[in-house]
């Protein structure tokens, strides 16, 4: 199962490749060069031939190997919606600013990987972000997200 | 060298004031350094204006020591969390984070502070002795020798490539490509933009390093979490130093790592990132631990932590003894000299012998200081990862958030490191090293630039690059050979 998942791996990296590859031969690129014989695409076309090859050898070692069935069963919807939440964190980050995302994201996070004691999670989903707003924005003077929709924040 | 300028500078690098601000500045080094994403040059630009009022001497100082500070603070994170607090700590991961695995967190940052500091001090000791000859030579470092010194770098895939050599080169690779994204080095023309404007600055090196380590390494424990009995996150208890028997036994692969880190430190551009690989990978080769190393095996350690720390006073020579500023660190340092009224290049030894050798003093200070620094670090960084998992995998994420979001200040880079978190979950799904990747990142821009250089300045004459037109060169390309191939000749000696 594992190597056949290998396989797909180095089919999906083999046509992310080609795709690559294909668009170093686009015309933009002819036009810039400016009388130097290995122009702006020179390199990464070498980069290329040399990803493409070793995905072709990725397919190769998986289809080889035996196949073997996975022994470790992984969390995922956990990881989906951390994940999410990471995505969602960043879309609002430029609007709500950095302090109310990341309580909002403080909160949220710790209860979907599973700490489920209100208490503490109320006080350092608060405190946390607050405190580290503060020493960045306050102390170090490293500008954080500012919000679009409160002042100040 | 003259002893009475020396004398000179001791005595002037001990006054209370530069004390002071050496502590200082080996702190703040060391605090920034260990938190994701921050790195050196943010850790001494933050400290420059507090310089502004200050004496030459201390002001230099305290720059150098937050330099030194931050190259060591980036080790802890790296054993702690495997997320490295710089680039530089990169190929500390290896062996720091495995080890810290195997609950001796306090062993593996008291063997990375023991190779700091012999890195950091013998540096010095060769900075002191031979700046001028060492700059001279220095110089002597072209595009095709940097090359060569770059490809020499690259070898280090192999040997932490376990399992499939495949899969490591691919990774390398794909790094190799994910750096050459953005403006070309040499014409004005801009590559795999897609027409996205924010791409157009390449893509960012610290907010790539944070996603596929640290928030790959936040995903993988979020997976493993109430499965085999929750995520198992280290636990620290400070600092604990290696016995004597066991540091006499490395002591010759910490001088070799730091005379590596001081060599590729000269050089300007290369780095201490790519010292730090370059210096595992020939202790992957030499040591007589190398099947443990990638394991937790204390040599990994010793051989990044040495080098990546011999590169400060590396650094300082083109610098000081030229004024060519090798990377972004000692362009601040020189920035710093010529606001204090010092004009660095070839006359500022001959000018300001005393604030040289005084600057040279403060590092020596700085590298002393480590072990102090580095122990309440590790007992402040012991306490935070007391902390329940959920809250500090939280933490741990908002901090590369910040990291990251700070380098440039652009939303955009967060979406790369998000993107870089989950190839690099992938990647470890897949077994395949994210440190290869990395690799890529770090030496790829240099190796683009060397070899389009070279190409330039040989006539496009590739076959140029390994005559004896460029004896260095070639030394490095054998050198390169002897390592991918010694392995495989004395295996196969053994097992005839």
């Amino acid at each position: 199962m594992k190597h056949q998942k290998q396989v797909i791996l180095g089919l999906l990296l083999l046509c992310i490749g080609c795709g690559l590859l294909a668009h170093t031969y686009d015309s933009q690129y002819l036009n810039d060069q400016i009388d130097v014989q290995f122009g702006p695409m020179f390199y990464p076309t070498l980069i290329l031939v040399m990803w493409i090859l070793l995905s072709l050898g990725m397919i190769v070692e998986g289809l080889l190997k035996s196949p073997v069935t996975s022994q470790n069963k992984l969390n995922m919807p956990m990881l989906v919606m951390f994940s999410l939440l990471a995505v969602f964190f960043i879309i609002i980050l430029d609007y709500a600013g950095f302090l109310i995302s990341s309580i909002f994201f403080f909160l949220l996070s710790s209860l979907i990987i599973g700490w489920r004691k209100p208490i503490s999670l109320i006080a350092t989903g608060i405190l946390f972000p607050l405190i580290t707003w503060y020493v960045f924005e306050h102390l170090m003077h490293l500008p954080l997200v500012h919000s679009v929709w409160f002042t100040g924040i | 060298m003259d002893i009475a300028l020396i004398n000179q500078a001791v005595i002037a690098s001990i006054q209370w004031q530069n004390v002071v601000a050496v502590l200082i500045g080996v702190t703040w080094g060391v605090v920034v350094g260990a938190l994701p994403g921050l790195g050196s040059v943010l850790a001494i630009t933050m400290l420059l204006p507090f310089t502004f009022g200050m004496e030459q001497i201390p002001a230099v100082s305290m720059l150098l020591a937050t330099y030194a500070g931050s190259v060591y603070g980036g080790s802890l994170s790296a054993i702690m969390i495997n997320t490295p607090g710089t680039p530089q700590s990169a190929a500390t991961c290896l062996d720091g984070y495995p080890m810290a695995q195997q609950g001796n967190a306090d062993l593996a940052l008291g063997w990375a502070t023991v190779a700091s500091v012999i890195g950091g001090l013998l540096s010095c000791c060769i900075l002191i002795l031979a700046a001028p000859q060492l700059a001279a030579f220095a110089v002597r470092f072209g595009p095709v020798e940097t090359f060569a010194l770059i490809i020499l770098g690259l070898t280090c895939v192999a040997s932490i490539s376990q399992g499939s050599i495949i899969k490591g080169l691919l990774a390398a690779v794909i790094g190799l490509f994910m750096a050459s994204v953005g403006p070309d080095p040499i014409v004005p023309s801009y590559r795999f933009t897609f027409g996205i404007f924010e791409l157009s600055g390449g893509l960012n090196l610290i907010a790539l390093v944070v996603g596929v380590f640290a928030l790959s390494e936040v995903f993988s424990r979020i997976c493993q979490v109430n499965k085999k009995g929750g995520g198992g996150i280290i636990t620290g208890k400070g600092l604990r130093y290696p016995k004597f028997a066991e540091i006499r036994k490395r002591i010759w692969l910490a001088i070799k790592s730091a005379l590596i880190g001081s060599g590729i430190g000269i050089l300007p551009g290369t780095g201490a990132a790519t010292a730090a690989f370059i210096s595992y990978a020939d202790a992957k080769r030499s040591s007589l631990r190398r099947d443990e190393m990638g394991h937790g095996e204390p040599d990994g350690i010793v051989a990044a932590e040495a080098a990546n720390n011999a590169v400060t006073g590396g650094a300082l020579v083109p610098s000081l003894a030229l004024g060519i500023p090798g990377d972004a660190v000692t362009a601040v340092m020189l920035a710093t000299l010529t606001i204090k009224g010092i004009t660095p290049g070839v006359r500022l030894m001959v000018e300001n012998p005393v604030t040289v050798y005084a600057a040279f003093m403060a590092l020596i200070l700085s590298n002393l200081l480590l072990p102090l620094t580095g122990w309440c670090s590790a007992k402040g960084f012991s306490r935070l990862l007391k902390t329940p998992e959920p809250l500090l995998l939280t933490a741990v994420t908002l901090f590369c958030f910040i990291g990251t979001y700070t380098v440039n200040g652009l939303i955009f880079d967060l979406w790369i490191m998000f993107f870089a978190g989950i190839l690099g979950f992938i990647m470890r799904l897949f077994q395949i090293p994210v440190a290869a990747l990395v690799i890529g990142l770090v030496l790829g821009p240099q190796l683009e630039l060397s070899l389009r250089q070279g190409l330039i300045v040989t006539n496009n004459d590739f076959a140029s690059f390994f005559s004896l037109d460029h004896p260095i060169a070639l030394f490095l390309f054998l050198l390169t050979l002897v390592m991918l191939f010694l392995p495989l000749i004395k295996s196969y000696h053994k097992h005839k």
